[in-house]
């Protein structure tokens, strides 16, 4: 059943969220484009310097990319569900209502990880291409925080748009935004380093899935403003 | 005889505003029952309870014994559901949607769906969202009928579809309800095509339900009056929505026939004629609820 | 509880935690304004401090004995801050507490030193550079690789392909190994910067607290070995390389010492400075051949010692309290708290709850007052959590359950 779940979620989402892929594809390709093209005119220990003791970060390009991959995937899933009430044809499914929440937000998930991964990949190899790895495990790392921001805008999306009361939308999105300006705080290279701001990264999520869950269930019991 | 739907004491308001208080009914196994209302007298409201789609300000709501607000999938899988609008996922085409459905219900039946879809002259990659609205409620109907539910919630069914599919709609469901053990719950604003589809009627009214009855017993024993009194009638309790238009009088009464021309004869001061009619669902249901 | 009750905590938490992040923050950018301290600096004239203060409208240039100067007469008391005004002046004295004076002897031996927490509290990335130390060139020219230290050595590699330069690096290693190298290394310290005067190379300590000084002299590796005592911790060495050749550079320790290693065979001197530590305080040295100038700055004020040069031994110090700011000072009566993410003392991202005492108190208790007096015109009943999280976080508190109804 998790099989039809993932077939109507990807029928729903494909053409867009493959036009996601090649966008993120293009921009890497770019960003590797433009590396060689730096190494050309300022010359590999140059480059190599600025890098390890001036911190600077070459992937920048990247940054808000993930967090739009996610919040794409999630208006394409969840506007359709939301529009005409769509989402009690999937909850009126004999299945548990948890079970098919949890079943449409693995497909976003599993969608948005293999697309994070895969351009990781390629950031991995490329970069593990130019430089020591070092420098490639200092910029993997300064990228994470922008992939999970990518989930989180995800998840944060489904959190805001399921809520039925409008007073508690503006609240929701106020939160999300504090959520995900975590993710955003500073360019410093590897910054998110320290043990406790990497659990504080893999929280923002789980705290995500749960408001998900929260949302959809305000949404179909039909809260209303008057008693919320 | 074992209730499929029942409804205690089932209150609800929007913000301030009572839809309807302390509602109670409950259907029996087996028929088709009709809830007939007023725009805003709470039919879909009560649609959303029966399907835990909304949580009602107070009382309890079980659909095969189980209460509304949390079924069980197996539950679920006895009750056949149409959205009003025949709401589907618009993306898909009609084959996608099948396939999608049909992973779900054990007991799909293929070839019911497929048999409709075959009438319905449209491309198998064509998008549900590039339909008609008469094309999807076929492709909303198919998809009930291959799942074969033991109960069948249907939500409006009629709006936005021209009389042919209207018809189609009400022929199909009479087939399914011909095989054992199938009830349906119905709603719709045309009463017109209720006449001929459904055993029960279960009228709405501002805040509470007005009747619960046979819709044969209904159509034999409620009967419409007119006579020409220049107002002068003055309707007691047994006597519905009497209105006197240009000295005419209209009048409706569940009463026997002599009863009731008894009854209106000794309020009036002349003896006036006095026509009674027999009257179709429609009229039965203004008659009720009145026009206004 | 029901789970979605339980959520409803949890969404509570939240707007707590966003409010002692966003309000503070609101109110550090409406009262904030710079701390500044007026410019001071050790006369070797007249044996005291002076000082340009900025404060009043008009600019005064003052020393600690209670004398006013002018823009010149500045000049000429601080002559070891000025010598190049002084020197287009015609002004430099030839001698100063009995040494001779000239332009070159004063640069020779004046420096700048620089310290920030953030120097020690950053990501970094662990490669290093050695320059060759005796190219016979006045610019140092880039050795055309970068070295990483391991546990058995080190390992050059050539950012042109990125590949290990075998050869270099095991006439490195060979040596360290040597001389009984264990890896990796408790602290680096290497100036990458080609702009100095010299190149001393690196400093190493390695796992038994062993001190290298390795360096590259005409191609060929220069490892001098020298064995620190056992319960001396570092965390910092940032090399110098200053033009007078005393000592290498400086070692910052885990007892917040702060030591030169002197070029008299590695001797670790300690640098007076009653209070100070490596992950709050900045630090300023400017140094002349006669007095340091050693300036530590927290947010509570700045003390600038002056030490003699020769014993390094305070001779005088200062002390500047930050001006009082009464708005953001007064937050502390508002604000239950202050939940930061990043300071300027580190370029981690850091999660820090700011803690000022219990002044916060009496608007927590009457804020739950406000709330009861809320709730019993709402006719709702109260949730015991709701208070306690209101009670112990005030406005934050207060706010999240304006925004969230806990009635059914």
């Amino acid at each position: 059943m998790i099989k039809a779940f993932f077939y109507k979620e990807w029928i729903k989402t494909r053409k867009y969220f493959a036009l996601v892929v090649i966008i993120g594809l293009i921009l890497e390709a770019y960003m590797f484009l433009k590396l060689g093209r730096s190494f050309r005119f300022a010359g590999y220990e140059h480059l190599w310097d600025v890098v390890i003791n001036k911190n600077q970060f070459l992937f920048s390009y990247l940054k808000y990319y993930p967090f739009w991959a996610g919040l794409i995937l999630g208006i394409l899933q969840f506007l359709p569900e939301i529009s005409n009430f769509r989402i009690k044809l999937s909850l009126h499914l004999p299945l548990k209502e948890t079970r098919i929440i949890f079943y449409m937000l693995s497909y976003g998930v599993i969608s948005l990880v293999i697309l994070f991964v895969l351009l990781s990949g390629i950031l991995f190899l490329g970069a593990s291409h130019f430089f020591a790895k070092e420098i490639v495990s200092n910029y993997l790392l300064t990228t994470l925080p922008w992939f999970f921001s990518g989930l989180c805008g995800y998840f944060l999306f489904a959190f805001c748009a399921f809520e039925p009361v409008w007073k508690r939308k503006l609240v929701n999105i106020c939160l999300s935004a504090f959520l995900l300006y975590f993710f955003f705080i500073t360019d410093f290279p590897a910054a998110y380093e320290k043990l406790s701001s990497i659990i504080i990264l893999c929280i923002i999520p789980l705290i995500g899935i749960t408001m998900v869950y929260y949302s959809i269930y305000r949404f179909k019991i039909g809260v209303q403003a008057s008693y919320r | 005889m074992q209730a499929i739907i029942e409804c205690k004491n089932l209150t609800h308001y929007y913000g301030k505003r009572c839809i309807y208080e302390n509602l109670n009914f409950s259907l029996p196994k087996g028929k088709i029952t009709g809830l007939l209302g007023k725009n805003g007298t709470g039919k879909t409201t009560t649609i959303n309870i029966l399907n835990g789609f909304l949580k009602p300000y107070s009382g309890d709501c079980y659909i095969f014994g189980e209460p509304s607000y949390s079924l069980s999938p197996k539950t679920k899988e006895r009750i056949g559901l149409l959205l009003e609008g025949h709401i589907q996922y618009p993306f898909f085409d009609i084959v996608q949607i099948e396939k999608f459905y049909a992973s779900f219900h054990p007991g799909w039946k293929k070839e019911y769906y497929f048999e409709l879809m075959k009438k319905l002259n449209v491309s198998e990659k064509q998008k549900i969202s590039k339909m008609s609205c008469g094309q999807r409620s076929q492709v909303a109907l198919g998809l009930l009928l291959a799942q074969d539910p033991e109960l069948l919630i249907l939500d409006d069914f009629s709006m936005g579809l021209d009389p042919g599919y209207r018809r189609l709609f009400i022929d199909y469901l009479k087939e399914f309800v011909k095989a054992e053990n199938k009830s349906v719950f119905i709603t719709s604003h045309i009463i017109q095509d209720m006449e001929l589809l459904i055993d029960d009627c279960l009228i709405l009214d501002y805040g509470k339900v007005l009747l619960h009855k046979p819709t044969k017993e209904l159509m034999s024993r409620f009967k419409r009056y007119r006579f020409e009194d220049k107002g002068a009638f003055k309707s007691g309790t047994d006597f519905y929505n009497t209105e006197t238009i240009m000295g005419k009088t209209e009048t409706y009464s569940f009463l026997p026939e002599k009863e009731a021309i008894i009854q209106i004869r000794e309020k009036l001061p002349v003896n006036y004629e006095i026509i009674n009619e027999s009257l179709s669902l429609e009229d039965i249901f203004i008659g009720l609820t009145g026009k206004y | 509880m029901k789970k979605t009750e339980k959520i409803k905590y949890l969404v509570f938490v939240l707007l707590i935690v966003m409010f002692s992040f966003v309000l503070p923050l609101l109110w550090k950018i409406i009262t904030d304004d710079t701390v500044s301290y007026p410019f001071t600096y050790y006369s070797s004239v007249n044996k005291s401090f002076c000082y340009i203060d900025y404060s009043d409208k008009e600019i005064k240039r003052k020393d600690n004995l209670g004398n006013t100067y002018t823009d010149k007469q500045f000049d000429s008391i601080l002559p070891m801050f000025y010598y190049r005004q002084l020197a287009i002046d015609g002004n430099l004295p030839d001698s100063l507490n009995g040494l001779d004076l000239s332009v070159k002897k004063i640069r020779m031996n004046n420096f700048f030193f620089r310290y920030r927490p953030a120097n020690i509290s950053r990501p970094g990335i662990k490669l290093y550079r050695l320059f060759e130390s005796k190219s016979g060139k006045v610019d140092l020219e880039m050795p055309g690789d970068v070295f990483r230290m391991t546990i058995e050595g080190v390992e050059f590699i050539n950012p042109e392909n990125n590949e290990v330069i075998a050869g270099k690096s095991k006439q490195y290693s060979k040596i360290l190994m040597k001389l009984g190298y264990e890896g990796p290394p408790k602290v680096v310290g290497c100036n990458p910067s080609a702009r100095k005067a010299y190149e001393e190379g690196c400093f190493i300590v390695d796992q038994k607290n062993q001190f290298f000084h390795m360096k590259m002299v005409n191609g060929k590796p220069f490892v001098k070995k020298k064995k620190l005592s056992e319960d001396f911790e570092p965390v910092h060495i940032a090399n110098t390389e200053y033009p007078d050749k005393r000592f290498y550079g400086f070692v910052f320790d885990e007892r917040n010492n702060i030591y030169y290693i002197s070029t008299d065979n590695y001797k670790l001197v300690k640098i007076p400075l009653p209070e100070f530590s490596y992950l709050n305080y900045n630090l300023l040295i400017m140094a002349n051949m006669f007095y340091w100038n050693v300036a530590s700055t927290t947010q509570k004020g700045k003390t600038i010692y002056a030490v003699d040069a020769k014993h390094l031994n305070v001779v005088d110090s200062i002390h500047y309290l930050p001006e009082k700011n009464q708005l953001k000072a007064f937050s502390k009566y508002i604000f239950p708290g202050a939940l930061s993410f990043n300071s300027h003392k580190s370029k981690y991202l850091e999660s820090k709850l700011r803690f000022e005492g219990f002044h916060f108190i009496w608007l927590n208790i009457f804020l739950l007052v406000l709330y009861n007096i809320l709730l019993k015109w709402r006719k709702q009943a109260f949730k015991l959590p709701v208070l306690i999280g209101i009670f112990l976080t005030g406005i934050y508190g207060f706010l999240s359950a304006l925004l969230i109804n806990f009635e059914k």
